[in-house]
């Protein structure tokens, strides 16, 4: 063999069998963000749980030649699919379970006391689900300017989703209606879930007086009794899923976690639950979303646009809902803090602790959190409707 | 990509439909939640005072 012969062969089995030799710039800059979530988890601990399985994910779908993302198909010979192919497939885009079980481990590390000690805490939550609405309507907007980018109905309710400020009903209505842009959106849910501290502060000053951030009020709720907390999941679940039924996989779900956690009687199956299942179910959905997002679709000037319309729609939420509060603290008989409305949108428990640490800074003798909570809770419940709702629009089961 | 034009009067109706929706349902849950505490507070007030009255008679006898 000759020289020039051997060094061809080298040269093609580089081409073909080795990474480096496949390696190009959109999966590089796509390798690239993936080390920049991890980083961001780490040094700065935002969201870790999510950020970091999601960064893993990305990397690991970016590499060349891994065949990881190889998704099952009928005839395919024995042992070709991927790992992460295999979770895309069976847990997001086909069966689309692992967001419901995400859910169910969240219902039962709920506590509603808060909300069902202070019902009209659930107006908070609606409030802020306004933010969904104005995004979607953002969304199908740009088609107007940009005509090559603009988004259909079925996207626009998925980019609006984003504003509800929460996983695992931003990763299943994407599903269901545009896997195409599932890990984006539900990267950007997560990640402006993790910058909570930065986003709502400003927007809540902007919106309130310092009076009106200074309003003290009593820090006790009234104790909920445990008939109370065993009640409210099932008067809630069958309230909801008659009204609207396509909201059941995401409600049912969540409301049925949390009547494991309250009936008390089966306290095995409710730890399960908070732990060693939702922490299971977080690492195959977290490592699935970062592998949904491989560079072709990602380095689209489009994917710029849905995150700039999600963080609207969160910025929109927590305007509306702190207006909203500014509207109940006029009707309320007792002092009413309106900033509780900004902890409408889900995100929790972060959020509540924004309302709460604002509070105390405005007034040191305010206790916000519990009070927080209940419209942190409620949110999730709405971010669920507006998600069922969506997707009752366009899905037949 | 270039999706069909969107219809305005369909978006429009989507968007009220929702927050309509959801204010709805949210108003019920605060319904049904506060009847609920009532219930179950008036229940908890009336133990209590049974409680005490059953006490006091005790401390008569």
């Amino acid at each position: 063999m000759s020289w020039i012969t051997y060094h061809e062969g080298v040269l093609k089995i580089l081409g073909i069998q080795v990474g480096f030799g496949n390696l190009d710039l959109p999966h590089l800059v796509m390798i690239l963000v993936g080390l920049g979530f991890i980083t961001l988890a780490i040094l700065k601990e935002w969201e870790p749980y999510e950020l970091l399985p999601i960064g893993a994910g990305m990397i690991l779908a970016n590499l060349p030649l891994t065949g990881l993302t190889s998704q099952p198909e009928p005839g395919m010979a024995p042992g070709m699919a991927g790992v992460l192919g295999i979770i895309l497939k069976y847990g997001l885009y086909t069966w689309t379970i692992l967001p419901q079980f995400i859910f169910f481990g969240i219902g039962a590390l709920t506590d509603f006391s808060p909300l069902i000690a202070n019902p009209r805490a659930f107006l908070l939550g609606a409030a802020a689900q306004v933010g969904i609405y104005s995004s979607f309507l953002g969304a199908l907007a740009v088609g107007l300017i940009w005509p090559d980018w603009g988004f259909s109905l079925k996207e626009a309710c998925s980019i609006g989703i984003i504003g509800g400020a929460d996983g695992p009903t931003t990763i299943y209505t994407t599903g269901l209606l545009a896997p195409d842009i599932m890990g984006i959106t539900a990267t950007a849910a997560y990640s402006y879930m993790a910058m909570v501290a930065i986003i709502q502060p400003p927007i809540i000053k902007m919106l309130t007086s310092k009076a009106q951030r200074e309003t003290y009020m009593k820090p006790m709720l009234r104790p909920v009794s445990r008939p109370e907390r065993i009640l409210f999941p099932i008067v809630a679940m069958l309230l909801i899923i008659l009204i609207i039924p396509k909201s059941a996989p995401l409600v049912g779900f969540l409301l049925l976690g949390n009547l494991f956690r309250e009936s008390g009687v089966v306290e095995r199956l409710s730890n399960t639950a908070q732990n060693e299942l939702i922490n299971i179910i977080t690492i195959l959905l977290m490592l699935g979303i970062g592998a949904s997002m491989p560079a072709d679709r990602v380095m689209d000037p489009r994917t710029l646009l849905v995150l700039f319309l999600g963080l609207a729609a969160f910025c929109v939420g927590t305007g509306a809902g702190v207006i909203f509060g500014k509207i109940m603290s006029k009707f309320s008989k007792e002092p009413f803090n309106p900033m509780l409305g900004a902890a409408g949108v889900s995100a929790v428990p972060m959020s509540a602790r924004i309302v709460h640490h604002m509070g105390q800074q405005a007034n040191k003798k305010n206790f916000l959190l519990m009070h927080a909570m209940g419209p942190n809770v409620a949110g999730v419940i709405g971010s669920a409707v507006a998600g069922g709702y969506f997707l009752g629009l366009f899905i037949n089961f | 990509m270039n999706p069909a034009p969107v219809d305005w009067g369909v978006a429009f109706r989507i968007v009220g439909g929702g927050i309509l929706v959801v204010f709805l349902i949210m108003s019920l849950l605060a319904i049904a939640t506060t009847i609920m505490g009532k219930i179950f507070t008036a229940r908890e007030a009336k133990k209590k005072a049974a409680a005490k009255d059953a006490a006091a008679k005790e401390a008569a006898a």
